[in-house]
């Protein structure tokens, strides 16, 4: 049981939480926390309190999500305004645990504690008593339920935070199990120091190990403080939800104002702080994030078949198409094929290979992508990154754009050099008296004449490819972001991405590839 | 983010090499063929004006004349040139052929033409003069032409004539020419008169001067004289090969004596020229076209001289039973019709007889000294 008389360690001021020309969540609360103490902040569905929670830990920011909030928190003698953007208060055990399960349990804790101060050695004892029974090499899909929970609470202690945050823990706990986690936590708190907020419905085996209950009145916009009995804080919520305030209930809490500038000071080496800017990446991280993007978006045996099937068709049908359909073909095709040839070339390597290669990688890539981002969102892992300080901006969005230009380059050649070679061995098929060297000759007469490093239009080829690419993968990145209530909504934003990044791509291949037309016509003339 | 199994690497790695070989294949061709057989010649002068980086294909006739492309020649600067054979080619070594280099143009072209297409064409040609010359003829023949069109005609090429003989250049090569005639042939032709054609004459007379009786009376009461030994003797005259022979080398003579020839070719020209240039011409020709009396004439003439065209077309491009277009003959067609001055090789086996033996007219390429 924490000293009550004790300096809090942390103070909530004046904090009022609203969307933008929309409804208020909380109105001018205060709030503060003694260190150690187990709060239990209840409240009607819809309340409010994950929000809440949210945005006390940088999990949402105000610009993005539509919130306006104004207020000032205070920590360690300090204090910042709340208005003024992210600021991240206390570290947040989600209700699905949020783990990233692109790593094992050892990278989930890594990546917590690359990007955040280095923890004490009470945290890391605490972290290691959690995870005694786990090997850290595993994928943390390979967890049960009650370990992934507590290597979540381990990673989110990584975090070093001020305060913890618990959002509905013991939500589809038997009960032994949710004994158990109850007094995990009231050790945790007790050991380390921290104070504890947790949210939940289901409070009863809570209460024995809680200090303090909070209601969040959606009435009031406010939180109220309840006696720490389970038939008056269901009562409480009863009323509550008949818009009937208890006010008996209700207990005078200390105005924070007061003890804003009186914070406790953290006298530990590793110092536990409040958050305000995004996190610094970290090399190895980013590297590590694009090397599995890169995987993923370009060098999957997938992505490559894919590509390379695209490429068949485009060499196979359009070459078999010109010399084997051709009207009157024995007697036009003396006069035509070499012009037959180079334009081929043209029409294949210039046009139709990186059309099929940007629409083929768009729609894989956009699908993967939408995928990806729409599922972290869904299942919390990017608020979690935001929460554990780790720049999402730069680790997934930074190299999903950069693996998807090396895609656009990289499977672009693989699709010119494919496609060309179909076209030869399909030519060669037709003509077998002929010699694949005087394809050669006449097949890249205008478009890669001796001497030239590059195929002429190089430039274009990259110009209509990479934008293209980039631009799907842009979508998707947009529509997988966008909030995600269930699993249709992730369904939904993958059908968008799809829709919207092929609309994109043979759009801007399209435009492209007339104003190309027009710029190399007039050569096209005088070399023909 | 996800990363692959080390089976995907593999998988992956195999895709990628596959890739980048067929990459390899495509631009550059097989990686384990060893380059093809070349060899250097001396590079022609008429060639040096000819510049292209890409090169210039290198052909092999086949013996129905129709080219198969195997090589390519390379400029290896002003004074050398480089004939390569695609390594993937099985063909005789150039250094055991006759090489031929052939500019794109109109020449090159005739030289392609297989033998046996040329009398094809010959043939055709000599149909389609003689069937233009009975449609003409046919034309000029109708009353319709004689009392239309003659005079209109006669008038525009009696200006012209007249025209011809005010110019005092012209009269003055007309007399040239007549005098040239008057003292060289004309002697010649009464000798060969006088030899062979007056003694015949001579006896003809005196047949006619041998009195009959039928002859007597014929002259006294019809005053008619028997022609006939006259006649005999210029039917006799006509068929003598020795006198037609002497008579047409005569001409002949006269015809290939270059003043004469000259004079004659001058002559036409300005002749053509005028008539051509007069502005009568042009009505009178649409007329004529345009007029519904000759129109079954003028269509068998088009649809005739259109087919023998074609077919002669089809003579010069087309090679094999099937008249094919040939490869080579379309490209030189190509460049000809682009007014693009390129050039080709030919590459001819020793122990091969060209198909067309114009080619061996054409200096074969020299080997260039190393």
């Amino acid at each position: 049981m924490p000293d009550p008389s004790a300096l809090p360690v942390l103070v909530v001021s004046s904090l009022s939480v609203r969307q933008r020309g929309g409804r208020m969540l909380l109105h001018n609360v205060d709030l503060s926390l003694q260190p150690g103490e187990i709060v239990i902040l209840a409240g009607p569905s819809g309340s409010g309190k994950s929000t809440l929670v949210n945005f006390l830990s940088g999990a949402i920011e105000t610009r993005e999500g539509g919130w306006e909030a104004s207020g000032t928190v205070s920590f360690d003698g300090r204090s910042h305004d709340l208005a003024r953007g992210r600021v991240t208060v206390g570290g947040v055990v989600f209700q699905n645990f949020a783990l990233f399960d692109d790593l094992t349990v050892g990278q989930n804790l890594e990546i917590a504690s690359a990007h955040n101060p280095a923890i004490g050695a009470d945290l890391k004892a605490a972290i290691d008593g959690l995870l005694m029974d786990i090997n850290r090499s595993l994928p943390v899909n390979a967890a049960s339920g009650g370990q992934r929970q507590r290597i979540a609470i381990a990673r989110t202690l990584m975090g070093n935070h001020p305060v913890l945050f618990l959002d509905e823990p013991n939500s589809g706990l038997d009960v032994s199990a949710s004994r158990r986690l109850s007094i995990l936590v009231r050790d945790l708190a007790r050991d380390l120091g921290i104070p504890v907020i947790v949210v939940a419905h289901h409070f009863r085996h809570l209460i024995d190990v809680a200090d303090r209950v909070l209601i969040l009145d959606p009435n009031l916009h406010d939180l109220v403080e309840v006696p720490l009995d389970t038939g008056a804080i269901e009562a409480a919520l009863e009323r509550i939800e008949t818009a009937d305030p208890p006010d008996h209930l209700r207990l005078e809490t200390p105005h924070a104002e007061a003890l804003a500038a009186e914070t406790q000071s953290q006298g530990s080496e590793a110092r536990r702080e409040i958050r305000t800017t995004p996190g610094t990446w970290r090399l190895s991280w980013a590297v590590r994030f694009l090397l599995g993007y890169l995987w993923e978006l370009c060098f999957a045996p997938s992505a490559l078949l894919f590509v390379g099937l695209g490429s068949v068709i485009v060499g196979f049908v359009a070459t078999w198409f010109i010399f084997m359909y051709l009207p009157f073909r024995d007697y036009l095709m003396p006069i035509i094929h070499s012009d037959a040839l180079a334009g081929l070339a043209y029409s294949e390597l210039r046009v139709m290979a990186p059309l099929i290669a940007a629409v083929l990688i768009s729609i894989r890539n956009s699908a993967l992508i939408g995928a990806d981002v729409g599922h972290k969102v869904y299942s919390d892992q990017i608020k979690s990154m935001r929460n554990l300080n780790v720049p999402h901006r730069i680790y997934i969005n930074l190299m999903v754009l950069l693996s998807s230009s090396v895609a656009a380059i990289v499977l672009a050649a693989a699709s010119v050099a494919l496609t060309a070679w179909v076209a030869m061995e399909t030519w060669a098929y037709i003509f077998p008296e002929s010699s694949t060297y005087m394809w050669r000759d006449q097949f890249f007469q205008r478009l890669w004449p001796p001497g030239q490093v590059m195929l002429i239009g190089t430039d274009w080829i990259l110009a209509k490819t990479i934008p293209s690419i980039l631009g799907a993968s842009a979508i998707a990145l947009y529509f997988g972001y966008r909030p995600k209530a269930d699993i249709i909504d992730i369904n939904k934003g993958i059908a968008q991405s799809l829709i919207w990044g092929l609309s994109f791509v043979l759009t801007w291949q399209s435009v492209l590839t007339l104003i190309e037309f027009r710029y190399v016509s007039a050569r096209l003339e005088a070399t023909f | 983010m996800r990363h692959g199994s080390s089976s995907e690497y593999a998988l992956t790695i195999a895709i990628v090499c596959g890739f980048a070989l067929t990459g390899v294949y495509a631009f550059s061709g097989s990686p384990f063929k060893t380059a093809g057989q070349a060899e250097r010649f001396d590079r022609p002068t008429w060639s040096r004006e000819i510049n292209d980086i890409r090169g210039y294909p290198a052909y092999r006739l086949r013996s129905d004349g129709s080219s198969l492309a195997i090589g390519r020649v390379t400029g290896l600067g002003p004074d050398a040139l480089e004939v390569s054979l695609f390594p993937d080619m099985t063909v005789e070594p150039v250094a055991n052929s006759r090489v031929v280099l052939l500019p794109t143009n109109a020449s090159a072209l005739w030289a392609l033409v297989p033998t046996t297409s040329k009398q094809d064409i010959s043939t055709e040609l000599e149909g389609l003069a003689s069937l233009t010359l009975d449609r003409v003829v046919a034309i000029v023949q109708t009353p319709a032409f004689n009392q239309t069109y003659r005079a209109r005609l006669q008038d525009i090429v009696a200006d012209a004539y007249a025209d011809i003989n005010r110019d005092p250049a012209m009269s003055l090569a007309t007399q040239r020419a007549t005098e040239i005639l008057r003292t060289e042939y004309a002697p010649r032709l009464s000798d060969i008169l006088a030899t062979m054609v007056m003694p015949r004459v001579r006896q003809a007379a005196l047949e006619m001067l041998t009195p009959s009786w039928a002859g007597i009376r014929d002259f006294l009461s019809n005053g008619e004289i028997d022609m006939s030994p006259l006649g005999r003797a210029a039917t006799e005259v006509l068929s003598d090969e020795t006198f037609l022979r002497s008579v047409s080398n005569q001409i002949i003579d006269a015809a290939a004596d270059p003043r004469i020839w000259r004079f004659g070719i001058t002559y036409s020209d300005a002749l053509i020229q005028r008539v051509s240039s007069d502005p009568r011409i042009q009505g009178l020709i649409d007329d004529i076209t345009a007029d519904p009396a000759f129109r079954s004439e003028m269509r068998v003439l088009e649809q005739e001289t259109a087919q023998a065209i074609t077919e002669i077309f089809s003579h010069v491009v087309g090679r094999g039973p099937e008249m094919k277009p040939d490869t080579l003959a379309v490209r030189i067609i190509r460049y000809i019709l682009l007014r693009r001055p390129r050039m080709v090789a030919v590459i001819l086996p020793m122990d091969q007889v060209p198909p067309s033996d114009i080619l061996t007219r054409f200096t074969p390429l020299t080997v260039a000294v190393k």
